[in-house]
């Protein structure tokens, strides 16, 4: 699959692992410049869904594109364009906060590296503990430091996997004011179970559940709109 | 090769901070050298076959608990799944790993050495240890040695990162293989030692150069398949 209307496009999307399948089929479509929020219980195949798209995992079966790019066969493409933010930080904790953005920047060969650097640790509130080393920060600070790392290239679509976990209400702002200041230029995909995020942010949803898209609108709901269609949807009936 | 260097400078700055590595391997060495020494009773008349044997048996013990370290330390909060999600070619990952292995595991080699001639070539009969002759040849063959087992080592390693017994899958995935390495090293030390010329071992140099020639280009070749699927 190549070159479609779509930023992001997926075909019959599959995959499992061993005999337990985790994505059948799925089905969606994100247009440049679109904010996708996909809600669904644990399990669902949400982080799964963003891996392939991300290049982490291979497809075991359908097709995906991403900027046009095939997600099997045109990696490094896909690569230099997406940023991706996980519930889990994926720092180097004997790295300091710069040290970590210089690492990674460099691979991007992102120009003026360090000025750059300064910039985004300013950005997400982190420039004052430039030098402490990942180790000695919390949690939230942390996120915070791995949302600074993924934005460093500038990447032209973000994959947010429950960016919100373990933010504090203050980093949780943050990335918040981060996302909605980017909202017309990049494409997003974000799973989350903060329904209040997730709705506020997005252009458009969609509800897996059993590795299957059960529902999907180009249109928000409300809040308790949402409710009600996710009860509906969901068969195990809770989560969110 | 700046990304190869990146990688490097990254695992040197992250040892020097955690110190995990270079402290166990020297320990590790001192102990093994000694119960060799003790279980051995080495004196004057040493056979040097046994004793260059001891040597690498004590490198590359010491040299997989720094394999087996090296990307465990990358699974940590999962850092190397972000690395992957770079755009560097998976060869140059396998590359900076492996020059951050070969360096720290020749580092302690540097301080194993000294103690393998205090502990077994003290007092040796019939060792010449002249700087061209002996020591410098014997060097060389330590760093070719070296790069054989552990290019092994590190690719085998980040096999082994996903698997649940990754501690002891390491040596078994790397003992059998390591083997031609291990026994062309060992043959070409004991002939230094003996005082042989290099025309006695220059074919098993040759043989050792190959050895590292194909694994280093082999292992990075097929690193990005041996890595497919690991960010999950």
């Amino acid at each position: 699959m190549r070159r479609g209307a779509f930023e992001i496009e997926t075909r019959g999307l599959e995959k499992q692992f061993g005999f337990f399948p985790v994505l059948r089929g799925i089905d969606l479509a994100v247009g440049q410049g679109e904010f996708l929020t996909i809600f669904g219980p644990n399990g669902a195949g949400k982080s799964t869904l963003l891996s392939i798209l991300a290049t982490f995992i291979k497809p075991g079966g359908g097709e995906a594109s991403v900027a046009g790019f095939d997600v099997s066969g045109e990696k490094e493409q896909i690569r230099k364009l997406i940023g991706f933010i996980s519930h889990n930080t994926m720092l180097y904790e004997n790295l300091t906060a710069r040290e970590n953005l210089e690492f990674i920047g460099a691979f991007y060969e992102v120009p003026d590296l360090q000025e750059r650097c300064s910039d985004i640790l300013e950005r997400v509130g982190l420039y004052a503990k430039k030098d402490a080393l990942v180790s000695t920060l919390s949690f939230g600070t942390r996120q915070r430091l791995a949302i600074a790392r993924t934005l460093l290239h500038d990447p032209r679509i973000l994959f947010l996997d429950e960016p919100y976990s373990g933010l504090d209400y203050g980093g949780a702002s943050i990335l918040t004011s981060i996302l909605g200041s980017m909202k017309t230029d990049k494409t997003v995909v974000m799973t989350t179970h903060n329904v209040y995020e997730g709705l506020s942010l997005c252009d458009k949803i969609a509800i897996l559940d059993h590795g299957e898209v059960v529902y999907s609108s180009a249109q928000k709901p409300g809040r308790d709109e949402f409710q009600n269609i996710y009860m509906s949807c969901v068969r195990s009936g809770g989560g969110q | 090769m700046k990304k190869i260097l990146l990688i490097f400078r990254k695992d040197f700055l992250v040892e020097w901070r955690s110190k995990q590595i270079f402290p166990t391997m020297f320990v590790f060495s001192l102990l093994l050298l000694l119960v060799f020494n003790v279980a051995f009773e080495f004196r004057s008349d040493v056979n040097f076959r046994t004793v260059s044997a001891v040597v690498w048996i004590t490198f590359i013990f010491s040299g997989l608990l720094a394999l087996g370290r090296s990307f465990s330390l990358e699974k940590e909060n999962n850092a190397f799944a972000f690395l992957l999600l770079t755009p560097v070619s998976r060869s140059y990952i396998y590359l900076g790993k492996l020059l951050s292995n070969v360096v720290m595991v020749l580092l302690s080699e540097l301080f194993i050495l000294p103690l393998f001639l205090l502990f077994f070539l003290f007092d040796a009969k019939g060792i010449s240890l002249s700087l061209t002759g002996a020591v410098l040849p014997f060097l060389g063959v330590v760093v070719l040695g070296t790069i054989g087992f552990v290019s092994l080592g590190t690719f085998f390693s980040s096999m082994a990162l996903n698997t649940k017994l990754r501690d002891m899958m390491l040596p078994l995935l790397v003992f059998p293989l390591i083997i031609p390495v291990v026994i062309t090293s060992v043959g070409i030390c004991s002939s230094i030692l003996e005082g042989k010329p290099l025309d006695y071992y220059s074919f098993s140099l040759q043989v050792l150069v190959s050895f590292d020639i194909i694994f280093v280009l082999l292992c990075s070749l097929l690193f990005e398949y041996l890595i497919e699927d690991s960010g999950d």
